[in-house]
């Protein structure tokens, strides 16, 4: 039912667009510390005498953290609101942020970097997306996108602002400045952020005569606990972690590698950095793109095609000798890896309706969390054995050719796998009027 | 729709894939560095504490 017409419905109907927004911003924010880290491996070197391999497994430590307090993180988003456990994460990303001032052995960069941020990160970001999703009941495959979009465009646009402020005031005051900036923006946003539309009054973005509102500003605790059973019950909620767990597996094991790979194969490490970039680049198109293609042109068909897009040039690139097909196919994979995580929301959305989405997103989270640590560490390790990263490059391709055919065999999407939360959230709430009277 | 102790048989496979090749790997990578180390010395090299335990979960190495 759409609200009647108010003064200041303009500016409502702008709101889900803000809060996408907000979302955007805020995963650029969190995520740049861990994305960045290449920029300050130097002056730690340089200063502790740390080596690469001691920062590789920070970084490693703070991804597979996010990605085990992925599901809790979900839960309490969906229990509490994305608001409340965003000022939570805020907190300890403040507190966590300032300390990296001041470290000055390894294990405090492990504890700090590795599991306090990677904590902070997941308690910030996991509820985010599911909440995003309830504030649209159409164009969800434009917001999801321009969600997805920040992932890309962050490091591009803040790692050279850390380049400055590195050279101007070395590393401690950036991470000083960057805690001070960064919860002060992500403080600010938070509170213009609202978990749902009801909490302003109005309803979801594309909302249409004849559909049943989103009512109560937050889900009703036994509910969520029925629903979340509903779900554990589908094949597709363990599945789609399954499938992001190798479409994880395939994109890391390339993007941690493919520069001493291409050095390996003759490129100069200028050339092997230009074709990063260049799949980077590639790849931010298809970050938007994907959820698009995905609500519009089928899902499963969409997504497959996206991992195998992932996949095969990876295959192409273990035999290739020639510094053109090496370019081509680097370029087929950034389409590839863009378009792999986009269409998770809209596999969330066609599967559990408007359902609170705090539970799957932090499965598929942390299936994609530990793909993304494995597959990384998984390139380094095959090096070590074979002395070279043919191994490598095929087991990144047989993951994502792998993840292209479970997609394949998902449920059909083309209705809902548990009853429909609206429906049951109004049956219940009049229940509960009933009651009181 | 096939499951295994309450979840999917598509999830326990990839499950069980990940994880007897991250333990293969571990024991493989832990036995190339500790024999690529003894090549390059004369003396006995120290093994790390990591790869000893990498060795010890790994039955193929």
């Amino acid at each position: 039912m759409v609200q009647p017409l108010l003064p200041n419905q303009p500016l409502k109907s702008f709101y889900p667009w803000l809060i996408v927004g907000i979302v955007a911003m805020m995963q650029i924010l969190v995520s740049t510390r861990v994305l960045s880290i290449g920029v300050f491996i130097e002056p730690w070197e340089t200063q502790f005498g740390w080596s690469k391999n001691d920062i590789s497994l920070g970084y490693a430590i703070s991804l597979l953290t996010a990605a085990l307090a992925s599901p809790f993180s979900g839960y309490i988003g969906d229990r509490f609101g994305a608001k409340i456990s965003g000022f939570v994460g805020i907190l300890i990303f403040f507190v966590a942020m300032i300390l990296m001032s001041f470290i000055t052995e390894l294990w405090h960069f492990w504890l700090i970097f590795g599991i306090f941020l990677g904590i902070a990160q997941a308690i910030i970001l996991v509820p985010l997306v599911p909440a995003a999703m309830t504030w649209f009941r159409r164009k969800l495959d434009v917001a999801m996108g321009i969600v997805f979009l920040s992932w890309g465009i962050g490091p591009a646009f803040i790692t050279p602002l850390l380049v400055v402020s590195l050279n101007n005031f070395g590393w401690r005051v950036t991470f000083f400045l960057l805690a001070i900036v960064s919860t002060l923006i992500m403080g600010s946003l938070l509170i213009l952020f609202k978990n749902r539309p009801s909490d302003i009054n109005m309803d979801a973005y594309g909302t249409l005569p004849g559909d049943l509102p989103i009512v109560g500003m937050r889900p009703p605790a036994i509910l969520l606990k029925e629903f979340n059973h509903h779900m554990r019950k589908t094949r597709a909620y363990w599945n789609l972690s399954s499938i992001h767990f190798l479409g994880c597996v395939g994109h890391s094991m390339i993007i941690v590698w493919i520069i001493p790979f291409a050095m390996d194969r003759g490129f100069t490490l200028m050339e092997a950095s230009f074709i990063y970039t260049l799949m980077s680049t590639v790849s931010i198109v298809t970050r938007f793109l994907a959820p698009i293609l995905c609500d519009r042109y089928g899902m499963r068909g969409s997504l497959s095609t996206f991992f195998i897009l992932q996949g095969f040039p990876v295959l192409v690139l273990a035999y290739t000798q020639t510094s053109s097909m090496f370019i081509l196919m680097a370029i087929i994979f950034g389409i590839g890896w863009g378009g792999e995580s986009g269409g998770f929301p809209i596999f969330n959305r066609k599967y559990f309706g408007q359902a609170p989405m705090g539970s799957p997103h932090g499965v598929q989270l942390l299936g994609a969390g530990v793909g993304m640590a494995l597959g990384g560490w998984m390139g380094g390790a095959i090096y070590d054995i074979f002395d070279s990263y043919s191994w490598a490059l095929i087991l990144s391709g047989v993951a994502s050719l792998g993840g292209a055919f479970s997609i394949m065999i998902l449920e059909n999407p083309s209705k809902l796998l548990i009853p429909d939360w609206i429906q049951r959230e109004k049956n219940y709430n009049e229940l509960n009027v009933i009651k009181e009277l | 729709m096939i499951k295994s102790l309450g979840i999917p048989i598509q999830f326990t496979i990839v499950f069980v894939l990940a994880v007897s090749l991250f333990v293969y790997l571990l024991g493989a990578s832990a036995n190339a560095r500790i024999e690529k180390r003894q090549l390059n010395s004369t003396i006995t090299s120290e093994v790390y504490a990591w790869e000893e335990a990498s060795l010890w979960i790994c039955p193929l190495h």
